[in-house]
């Protein structure tokens, strides 16, 4: 496969993933319409610092992966083992905020009573925050399955092709898109208010 | 091919525009803020295409596919409001 068509094809499939994001975000789009003061108020529940912390983290990790690209076969190694240990932290540090809230008692589809807890609007907010970073996370997981895979083939010295790399990289990059825009649609809605 | 320079520099402006909309959010602009920070998001989102995702330079059939991607999300968020905002 030459370099055109693999990134071709990956754009194809990126097509795609938009479209199936884009349904998420027109939901996100009417609902915070229609139910503004408590979309605000709901994110007050967010912990900004962990939110911001991860989209440094996953910055950071598409820097990694750019870096990775074009270099030597060493240093591949070396980004792309930094790339996967960044996603591992993210998610981490992802699961970590989900246990926070369940141990607030607003985790949606977990926590008991959370209806007392907090108003309709509000509880939708959180139903499409773990909608939302729960897809997200996700794409993480399956990009991460991926990279454990190119790392093994590099660990073995069955080095994979260029353009498997290439690939890679755009799926890695198109989900780091994606949590950039979560990040200020959820955890930076209330700090104003 | 991006030089390794370019995406130092991607990386350092991706982190400037980070703490700009988290600084921004601290602010209370109103219906406003929706629109500053998807713009700035936008911005990373084109710096990231452009840089990362090596864009720039490809003016092949990837790049035809890339513009016409977000034709759809155009027509599905402009039909829906224009049907949402008009009731």
């Amino acid at each position: 496969m030459t370099r055109k068509e693999a990134r071709f094809g990956m754009w194809l499939f990126l097509s795609s993933e938009l479209v199936f994001f884009s349904g998420f975000f027109l939901l996100y789009a009417v609902l915070r319409f229609r139910f503004m003061e408590d979309f605000q108020q709901a994110s007050k529940h967010m912990y900004v610092f962990l939110g911001f912390l991860n989209t440094v983290i996953l910055l950071t990790s598409s820097w990694l992966m750019a870096l990775a690209l074009h270099s030597t076969r060493r240093k591949k190694i070396f980004f792309l083992g930094g790339t996967f240990f960044l996603g591992l932290l993210f998610l981490g540090l992802k699961f970590y905020e989900y246990f926070l809230h369940a141990k607030e008692g607003i985790f949606p589809g977990f926590s008991v009573g959370i209806s007392e807890k907090l108003n309709s609007g509000q509880e939708l907010f959180m139903n499409l925050y773990v909608l939302g970073t729960g897809l997200h996370a996700l794409h993480m997981i399956f990009g991460l399955i991926a990279l454990a895979s190119l790392l093994t083939l590099f660990y073995f010295h069955r080095d994979p092709t260029p353009d498997a790399l290439e690939r890679m990289g755009l799926y890695w990059h198109f989900v780091d898109l994606v949590w950039l825009f979560l990040f200020p649609l959820f955890y930076l809605l209330g700090v104003s208010k | 091919m991006i030089s390794s320079r370019s995406l130092h520099l991607t990386f350092a402006a991706c982190l400037l525009l980070l703490l700009l909309t988290t600084a921004v959010a601290f602010v209370d602009l109103g219906a406003w803020g929706l629109v500053v920070n998807l713009t700035i998001s936008g911005m990373k989102a084109l710096l990231i295409g452009m840089i990362f995702m090596e864009l720039k330079g490809d003016k092949g059939l990837s790049f035809f596919v890339v513009v016409l991607s977000f034709l759809w999300p155009l027509v599905l968020f402009g039909f829906t409001f224009a049907d949402y905002l008009s009731r």
